[in-house]
């Protein structure tokens, strides 16, 4: 069948001055196969045939491609190398290599390893050569090189490749340094993060701890004013607390690392209801969940997104009798769309961009309390998910969240 | 000086945990024998009998109360030193911080760390939490004789 794999590739014109002229006469192992019980004249034909074969492979391969011989002088080179090293031919086959294009193949690394290293292993990959040729400038290579025993005779071929990687270097050099300009900017945020937990929690535990000393074991020598007074200061001490502890959670959410599993959002759901719920009060309130298709995702953080939906939803249908909270999904687009559904307070739609950022409330703390991170978070773990989210609202009728974690869900 | 009867060793740089601390152990009772370091270094010289505390009688307390974050010599470096010598290699030790990191956590108890208290910002919890580590670890607790 090789014959017929040789026949239709087109003779290359270039190649009558080609490659293994020295061995025209005798068989290479390429070709030494298809030779058996032919005819002289058939035999010529199918040499001459393999040799154009050979000859279009090395003018056809993107990387430059040297032949040597034993004395290590140039026998074939492929196109591409002239295209590459702005050399002709006249001036290099027969040539020593060391003696191409002004000696700027006379790279100490070269030869050794076309002295050293190859005579002893015979192959060799990716050896790296930086060299500055006057033609083309500094460039970085990757050779790999091939000693071919030829079967007749003593004669040795050697085959060089020549891989330019000295973009590929500079584009890995900037990402590199992009990587480390990473590493760095996240070890910082990592220290801001450790000093607001350390730094800003002693002073408030000492706000809180004396004014409390004061509160509890002062009483008698505070006037109702006095005491009024500390309870505000307290009072606004632990909700800057609750604000530190939040955006430290927030800071967290975001960054720690995601183990990706098969998640049962129904599951979640239900063991976030019951944290929620559970001690709580009783209230007049409805519980509606849907159908929730499996999906990927960190199964920690997944559950922190329901946490968080449901105890706005929670939160927002305090004042309705009964609340109705509806957990569900729909398909959109090939992708799976899960919602958390309430009737409670909802929001203007005016106002819906500022609903997932950090500290941004769409209430009065008097009337619904709360730092506004929640949201801010379940929108960091979604988008790290590769997935969206969005909420539809209508002040006094209700909202509804609706998000997708990337990819396409079964 | 008298070091000799110290039952609770308080290593904290801040003097309003300081003076909560002692506020709270004297609330219930469990104030009388505490000693107050305010860095990684005094506290090493007392423990390890050198320094301003060479003479002192090398009767331990029963617990140690670490902050982590101390002048000089951190908490876990105190920490690392205690473990590293035969005097203190046991001695009970509580890191009161308040950092709750998780890297602080296992990073302490890979150190040998006893128990890990992230002191809370509400006094009454403060309070509560000082009793409970008061109750624990001088009463309820036997420690090694050292």
């Amino acid at each position: 069948m090789r014959e017929k794999r040789v026949s239709r590739v087109k003779p290359v014109p270039s190649a009558a001055q080609g490659v293994f002229k020295k061995s025209a006469g005798n068989e290479n192992r390429v070709s030494k196969a298809n030779l058996k019980g032919k005819r002289p004249l058939a035999r010529n034909k199918t040499i001459i045939e393999s040799l154009e074969f050979l000859e279009s492979i090395i003018d056809t391969v993107r990387e430059p491609l040297i032949a040597l011989d034993q004395d290590l002088r140039v026998v074939k080179v492929s196109r591409s190398f002239y295209d590459f090293f702005k050399v002709k031919p006249e001036e290099t086959v027969g040539k020593l290599i060391y003696d191409l294009g002004n000696e700027q193949w006379n790279i100490p690394k070269l030869r050794e390893l076309l002295e050293t290293i190859l005579p002893q292993k015979a192959t060799f990959d990716d050896y790296e050569v930086e060299h500055k040729f006057d033609t083309i400038g500094r460039r970085t290579m990757l050779l790999n090189a091939r000693q071919i025993q030829r079967a007749a005779g003593k004669e040795r071929i050697i085959l060089l490749a020549i891989e330019d990687v000295t973009e590929r270097k500079a584009i890995e050099a900037g990402l590199e340094k992009t990587r480390k300009e990473l590493e760095a900017a996240n070890k910082e945020l990592e220290a801001f993060t450790y000093s607001v937990s350390h730094d800003l929690r002693a002073p408030l535990r000492a706000i809180v701890g004396f004014s409390r000393i004061l509160t509890d074991e002062h009483a008698a020598h505070l006037s109702p004013e006095v005491q009024r007074y500390l309870n505000l200061v307290l009072s606004n001490a632990l909700q800057m607390n609750r604000l530190v502890d939040d955006l430290l959670s927030f800071s967290r959410f975001g960054r720690q690392a995601m183990a990706k599993s098969q998640v049962d959002p129904a599951v979640l759901v239900r063991e976030a209801w019951d944290l929620l719920t559970s001690g709580q009060p009783e209230r007049p309130l409805k519980m509606i969940v849907g159908g929730l298709p499996p999906c990927q995702g960190d199964r920690a953080l997944l559950k922190q997104v329901f946490v968080n939906l449901l105890s706005n939803a929670l939160k927002f249908t305090r004042q309705r009798d009964p609340a109705v909270i509806e957990v569900g999904s729909g398909r959109r687009d090939g992708e799976t769309v899960y919602f958390v559904r309430d009737n409670g307070a909802g929001f203007d739609m005016r106002y819906v961009g500022k609903l997932f950022g950090v500290f941004q409330r769409l209430h009065r703390s008097e009337d619904f309390e709360g730092t506004g991170v929640g949201l801010a978070i379940v929108q960091r773990i979604v988008l790290r998910h590769g997935g969206r989210i969005w909420a539809e609202g209508e002040a006094d009728k209700g909202a509804t969240f609706f998000f997708t974690l990337g990819g396409i869900s079964s | 000086m008298i070091t000799n009867t110290v039952e609770i060793l308080l290593a904290e740089d801040d003097p309003n945990d300081v003076e909560l601390t002692i506020h709270a152990l004297q609330k219930h009772n469990l104030a009388n024998r505490i000693h107050v370091v305010r860095d990684g270094e005094e506290a090493l010289d007392f423990l390890l009998c050198r320094g301003a505390y060479k003479d002192r009688d090398s009767v331990t307390p029963k617990v140690v109360l670490l902050d982590l974050k101390l002048p000089k010599v951190d908490g876990l470096e105190v920490l690392r030193q205690m473990r590293g010598d035969e005097r203190t290699r046991v001695m009970p030790v509580v890191i009161m911080t308040s950092s709750s990191q998780e890297r602080d956590v296992v990073e302490t108890y890979k150190l040998g760390a006893n128990s890990y208290i992230v002191k809370p910002v509400d006094f009454d919890q403060f309070s509560e939490a000082v009793r409970q580590i008061g109750c624990y670890w001088l009463l309820l607790n036997q420690p090694p004789m050292l």
